[in-house]
């Protein structure tokens, strides 16, 4: 079941003082199914904001539609099961970390009985239970992240949307978020992440789109997104021949021999099988076939990068 | 519970603000110095000195503590509703300030609530300032006199309802521009410049002899609040003068205008 949907949803800004209207998302259609952390890249300006204060009412559409639970944007009360950290938040910093979350979980519908209890778990989720009665003028921007958190943990959603959920917070943070967000999913739950940190997101997510100018440019599972289509490790036991190396050579196939490695980069399927064909003539073993994958970041940057020319 | 927990936030915002923590110790002062004045004026000795009989002297008693009463409220009036407006002028803009409004808007309640919740807040926080100057000071008043008039306390109520009146002015141009200090300077404008035009009107209308003029102050006249004839309705009570309602219901629809407009502009406000 998809929890989150959105069909073909655009958003224009108007221009402020005849400046042009300005669009922040283009035709966006999306569906994330539960139980999935699904991650929205792009560099500044893409609309990655823009569509998450679109799904929660915070600005309107200027077309297209969107679905949370099956249920219509528009509707208030499916934001009870929603948890949201947003970028840059500010908590009123005469409050208690306690007090934030008090505040947040009366807001998000919880009940006076159930909230202490609420209260004790989300801190220790986080790992602030020590600085729970400090005001959170005091916090580093690490705690603040972790108690923002705990603010979008508190009413026990079954949608998590995070944006930028590691910023400022330190290398063992990090972890200790991304070890939460995974457990999370493990709970069930659906995470919608805003990340520029795209080693993160690598590491957690199970899809992923990239969006730039208010584009999705592509869409597809992390393995999907960095996969090179034309470059091959071939593992391999015996001798390969200096005349088929020549020959390779010959062609201008790219072909680097390493130690019981072959690196290739074809530009068609049927090339690999013809050096296939010409080892296994040669009588040479292969042990492996590895298609080169590369890092989520690269292929951003290429996706970005191609889009731009 | 979700008004509840706005309402609760703001009085909160409120008191950890060092504005409002101003405005009470403002009223203790003012509430010493009453103090200490009613201490060092002996009306008995002066009663006595005079040779007034203790009849007269309780009816003089009674007339010159609704005196001071009245100038009490004359005087408090006005400078309430400067600082209230002073002190709870931030707390729409921090409301739609960047970060904080988003977190607000992602919670299961509708906008209207907030901006109800946020504006009984403020007009708690006020009565509560309010109750306790006027209060301390008709304690004061009539344990020195020994004459328990009542009237002053009725200032409470016109005091606050003139801010609550007045706040709507601050909810609008907080909702819009989310500027504390254009708030402020809108409000203080009306309150110096227009309000004071508007009361002269008639004044202002017999010396330009000029019908437009007279028609388009009285046209504002009956669109503005008016928290000076608010005030009058404390005085009259305190004096037991028959009360003119009129300013009371132009004011409510004033007010009403204002949050009903400021409510629609926040509903459809992008953030």
């Amino acid at each position: 079941m998809a929890i989150l949907e959105s069909h073909a949803l655009t958003k224009t800004y108007r221009g402020k003082r005849k400046k042009e209207p300005i669009r922040a998302l283009t035709d966006f259609s999306l569906s994330v199914p539960e139980g999935e952390i699904f991650g929205l890249l792009g560099p500044n300006g893409a609309g990655k904001t823009t569509f998450i204060k679109l799904l929660l009412s915070i600005v309107y559409p200027s077309s297209g539609d969107a679905n949370l639970f099956g249920s219509p944007i528009s509707d208030e009360s499916i934001k009870a099961r929603i948890g949201y950290l947003p970028e840059n938040h500010r908590y009123p910093p005469h409050l208690t970390a306690e007090q934030v979350l008090n505040y947040f979980g009366k807001l998000s519908g919880i009940t006076a009985s159930e909230l202490p209890g609420k209260i004790d778990k989300a801190l220790a989720t986080v790992d602030m239970t020590k600085w729970r009665n400090e005001k959170i003028k005091k916090y580093s921007k690490g705690m603040q992240q972790r108690i923002g958190l705990a603010q979008a943990l508190i009413n026990d959603p079954d949608l998590i949307i995070l944006d930028e959920p590691t910023d400022g917070v330190d290398p063992l943070g990090r972890k200790q978020i991304r070890d939460l967000l995974v457990y999370l999913r493990g709970q069930g739950k659906t995470v919608f992440l805003n990340s520029h940190l795209l080693s993160e997101v690598e590491l957690i997510c199970d899809r992923v789109a990239i969006l730039n100018k208010g584009k999705l440019l592509k869409l597809g599972s992390v393995e999907e997104l960095t996969q090179s289509e034309q470059e091959y490790a071939i593992g391999f036991e015996g001798e390969i021949s200096e005349s088929l190396q020549m020959q390779w050579d010959a062609t201008r196939m790219q072909v680097r021999l390493e130690e019981q490695s072959l690196r290739i980069v074809v530009e068609a399927l049927d090339q690999l099988n013809t050096i296939i064909d010409q080892l296994r003539q040669e009588g040479v073993l292969i042990t492996s076939i590895v298609q080169k994958r590369s890092t989520l970041e690269e292929s951003f940057l290429k996706v970005i990068g191609d889009e731009q020319e | 519970m979700k008004l509840l927990a706005i309402i609760e936030d703001t009085i909160r915002e409120g008191i950890a603000r060092k504005t409002i923590i101003g405005f009470f110790i403002l009223s203790t002062l003012f509430l010493l110095i009453g103090i200490i004045a009613a201490i060092s004026i002996d009306t008995e000795s002066m009663f006595q000195a005079q040779q007034i009989p203790d009849e007269q002297g309780k009816m003089i008693t009674v007339e010159m503590t609704k005196l001071i009463q009245s100038g009490i409220v004359g005087t408090i009036n006005f400078f309430a509703i400067i600082i209230s407006v002073f002190a709870t002028a931030s707390i729409i803009p921090h409301t739609v300030e960047k970060g904080a409004i988003d977190l607000l808007l992602s919670k299961p309640v509708s906008r209207l609530t907030y901006l109800t919740g946020k504006s009984i807040g403020a007009v708690l926080i006020v009565l509560a300032n309010v109750a306790y100057f006027v209060i301390g000071m008709w304690l004061i008043l009539s344990i020195k006199t020994g004459s328990w008039e009542p009237g002053i306390l009725v200032s409470i109520l016109t005091i606050t309802y003139s801010f609550a009146v007045l706040y709507t002015v601050l909810l609008l141009i907080g909702v819009t521009s989310g500027s504390t200090p254009l708030s402020i300077i809108t409000v203080y404008v009306y309150l110096f410049l227009i309000n004071p035009i508007i009361e002269a009107r008639e004044i202002i209308a017999q010396a330009t002899k000029n019908d437009t003029v007279k028609y388009v102050l009285d046209g504002l006249y009956y669109i503005l609040p008016k928290p000076g004839e608010l005030r009058d309705i404390a005085v009259n009570v305190i004096f037991s003068r028959p009360i003119d309602w009129e300013p009371v219901f132009t004011s409510l629809a004033f007010g009403a205008a204002l949050f009903a407009l400021s409510a629609y502009i926040f509903q459809k406000k992008d953030f």
